[in-house]
Formats: structure tokens, C-alpha cells, sequence
């Protein structure tokens, strides 16, 4: 069992959402390997998800485990800034 | 000098108001990334009732650079949002205020400029292409004129020396010998017809106009063709009256020579060629009508034909090739040229010639 569960939400067709699911990929690749499990979810195709998690804009990254959610929104491309926003640095 | 006071308990609402003035969408979270405030247009932006962004997990907004850009979430049409950030104070807590500016119409516009850009990048590269193979077929066409005169006189020669020093040549030899001359002519006209083409697509092909009865120049022309053979008869028909028109005479010369022409290459010995010339009217006035009309073996292929003529660039075989510079020299008249495979099994060839003003 990962015990890192991250959500990502995309919106599918855009540069922006091939940009994210690079950045985030080579972010957790890069610092936490093998202790993730990353799901892509294109707001397109599952809206209803997006809806669910109160998803208001892509890209935005909800940190479903460990407990309690936190949730990161923008620009992914920075490891520091996404990681100290999801509360991930040591 | 005194102590820094605590703020009152409504110190944001001055801050409130002015941020509730502002066209773009201002949304201030907490360091959970819970809305602490949202004005109106974020609420609007998101669909959402007044105060119905407040305590909703927004999420940690990251700009790495100035600014960052984000895909609204919503089931109509697509929407680009242009995100700044900057941490500030909020009720006395560390915040981040992140504003969001629609970029839609921006973006579209942005996205429509460069596909124009693509599009014209790809005409001039286009036109560059054919510029290229007109200077080609030029320098082709050229090139080739040289060997094909050599090789015509050098029949010429042959001939003339024989029949001054009466030499009884073979009649296989003379025969042949004429016979590469006629093909040696023809592939000579053939060039020629390139080179035109290729000075009609660059537009460096000048028409010469001036009053010219077409009578008479269809009547010299079908003489001139009727010289070249004695196995075929050419048969022509065209009113009594001189008929003038503003054309260029050597060009239309070179249109009526090149069909008959044609038409008697294909067409076996002994079979009659038509030949008619008449008025017609047609929409933009008075016409001309020259009709050459033939009972060729290749007939069949009068639809091939027509579709040679209606895909530039696909005149492969000689006759496409000549019916193509035909065509291109009657449009630079303003007229047409029309193939048509016949009942019998022939082709008839219809050219259409506006009047321009008669002299």
C-alpha cells in the first residue's frame, strides 16, 4: 500500500494538463520513488470526480493520503513549491 | 511613540471593498488553502452564489514565475484563466491572494494569429515550390531546344545532300528519315508549349492583342496544318464576313495549329477533320466558337483527356501537354476550352473566344 496517494485533475487537450502530468510524474519520480501512487483524472472524461472533490481549476493536485487532504493548485513545474504545498518536505 | 494597537476586529473591510470593485477574480486562502474571501467575479467565475466560495478548500495556488495559467472546471465552453499570486496578511494570519483573469478571448486570438501565420508560411512555401519548377521547366525546356535543332538540321542536311547530288535514298530510308524529322518538329513544339506554360504560370506570358480578323487567321492556319498531310482532309467551315476580335494573333495562331495539329496526329489516313468557326452569345456578350472536331482513334479517351485538362499539372502525355498550353492561352483571352467525347467516337474541341471590341 503506497502511502502516498495523489490525485491530479487535468483538463485533457491542453498544454497545460501534458505539462502537469510531466512535472508532477518527475517531481515524485525524483524524490519520493516507489512510495506513490500517482491518478490522473481528466475533468473532461469524469467530471462527476471533479465535482465530488470540489475541483474548481486544473491543474490542482489533492494529497488523498496521508490524512488530512491538502491540495496544491498552478504551476507544478517547481519541485520545491509543489512539495512544501503539499507538505511533503521532511 | 506607541505601542502597535491590535487591529480592530473589522480591519479587512476597507481592503473588502476594493477588492470587490476589481473586474478580476480575487480569491484570498489560508495557509490550509481554505477561501478566506472571494470577491464577486471569482464567484461569477465559478458559478457560485455570494459568499459561496468562503471556507471551500480552494487549494495552495503556486506561480512559479510572474504568472501561471489554469483551466476553469465547468461544462460549458472552455475557459483559460491567467493566475497571479502574492502572500499577504489576512485577518492577521499569513495568506495568499491569488487573482485570476479570464485570457479566452486572448489566447483564441493569440492561437488564431499563429494558425494564420502557418497558413501564410505555407502559401509562400508553396509558391516558392512552384516558382522553382517554373524555373526548372524553363531552363529544361531550354536546354532541350538545342539537341532538337541540331538534330532537325542535321536531317534537313541529309535530305537537301541527296536530293542535290541525286542520291536515290532507300524509300525505308528517306521514309524513316522523314518521319523522325516530323517527331523531332513535334517534340520541338512540345518544348516550346513547356516553355509557354511555365511563362503563363509566372506570369511573365504577354499577350500581344490587337484587331485581328479570326476568319482569316483560322483559315491561314488550317491551310498551313492541311500542307503537313495529304491523308487526312480538313474540312472548314466559317462565315462569309470578316470577324474581328482583340486577340493576340501569333498566340491564337499557336492555339488553332497546336488542335488541328493534334487531331491529325491522331487520327488514321483517309478520316476528315471538321474545322467550324461561328458566333455565338453567351453571357458576357458576343463569342467566337472554334470547334475542331475529329473521329481519332483515341477517343475513347475523351474523358481522360478532360480530366487532364481539369488537373493542372497532370499533362503527362503529349497531348495533354499541348491541349494545356491550348487552354492556358485562351483563358489569358478571357475564353475557354471544352473536350468532348463525340457519339462516334471522336473528340471535338471547343474553344470560346469573347469579342472583346470589334475594330
Amino acid at each position: 500500500v503506497p502511502r502516498l496517494l495523489l490525485k491530479l485533475y487535468v483538463t485533457g487537450g491542453t498544454p497545460r494538463a501534458e505539462a502537469a502530468v510531466a512535472n508532477l510524474r518527475r517531481i515524485c519520480e525524483e524524490t519520493i520513488p516507489d512510495e506513490y501512487e500517482l491518478v490522473v483524472i481528466d475533468v473532461l472524461e469524469q467530471p462527476h470526480l471533479a465535482e465530488q472533490d470540489h475541483v474548481l481549476v486544473t491543474p490542482t493536485v489533492v494529497r488523498q493520503l496521508p490524512l488530512p487532504s491538502r491540495r496544491v493548485l498552478g504551476d507544478l513545474s517547481n519541485s520545491d513549491l509543489v512539495l512544501s504545498g503539499l507538505q511533503l518536505l521532511p | 511613540v506607541s505601542d502597535r494597537a491590535p487591529p480592530p476586529r473589522r480591519a479587512q473591510e476597507p481592503i473588502q471593498a476594493i477588492l470587490s470593485a476589481i473586474v478580476d477574480g480575487v480569491v484570498v486562502v489560508d495557509e490550509q488553502g481554505c477561501v478566506r474571501f472571494a470577491n464577486r467575479a471569482a464567484e461569477e467565475m465559478f458559478g457560485l452564489d455570494e459568499g459561496g466560495l468562503v471556507g471551500d478548500e480552494f487549494g495552495f495556488p503556486i506561480v512559479a514565475g510572474v504568472t501561471t495559467e489554469l483551466d476553469l472546471v465547468s461544462r460549458g465552453e472552455p475557459c483559460v484563466l491567467e493566475m497571479r499570486v502574492v502572500e499577504t496578511t489576512w485577518d492577521d494570519r499569513p495568506a495568499l491572494l491569488a487573482s485570476l483573469r479570464d485570457i479566452t478571448a486572448r489566447r483564441r486570438a493569440e492561437e488564431e494569429r499563429q494558425e494564420l501565420f502557418r497558413a501564410q508560411t505555407a502559401r509562400a512555401e508553396a509558391e516558392r515550390a512552384l516558382r522553382a519548377r517554373d524555373r526548372f521547366l524553363a531552363a529544361a525546356a531550354h536546354e532541350l531546344k538545342t539537341p532538337i535543332t541540331r538534330l532537325r538540321l542535321s536531317i534537313q542536311r541529309t535530305l537537301r545532300r541527296a536530293a542535290r547530288q541525286d542520291t536515290v535514298l532507300p524509300d525505308y530510308a528517306e521514309e524513316s528519315l522523314r518521319l523522325v524529322d516530323r517527331e523531332a518538329d513535334h517534340m520541338n513544339r512540345l518544348v516550346g508549349q513547356l516553355l509557354d506554360l511555365a511563362r503563363i504560370d509566372n506570369g511573365t506570358f504577354q499577350l500581344q492583342r490587337s484587331p485581328t480578323d479570326l476568319c482569316e487567321l483560322v483559315k491561314e492556319s488550317v491551310a498551313r496544318c492541311q500542307a503537313t498531310t495529304t491523308v487526312h482532309r480538313l474540312q472548314l467551315r466559317c462565315p462569309d464576313e470578316p470577324t474581328y476580335a482583340e486577340v493576340d494573333p501569333v498566340v491564337i495562331d499557336q492555339v488553332v495549329s497546336s488542335l488541328v495539329t493534334n487531331a491529325i496526329r491522331f487520327s488514321s489516313a483517309g478520316k476528315e477533320i471538321e474545322i467550324e468557326l461561328s458566333k455565338a452569345h453567351g453571357p458576357g456578350g458576343e463569342l467566337m466558337q472554334l470547334a475542331v472536331r475529329d473521329q481519332a482513334q483515341f477517343a475513347a479517351e475523351g474523358r481522360i483527356v478532360e480530366q487532364l485538362l481539369q488537373e493542372d499539372g497532370e499533362g503527362s502525355s503529349g497531348l495533354g501537354l499541348s491541349l494545356l498550353a491550348s487552354r492556358r492561352m485562351v483563358e489569358l483571352h478571357g475564353g475557354q476550352v471544352e473536350v468532348t467525347a463525340a457519339d462516334d467516337g471522336g473528340t471535338r474541341v471547343v474553344v470560346t473566344l469573347p469579342i472583346e471590341q470589334a475594330a
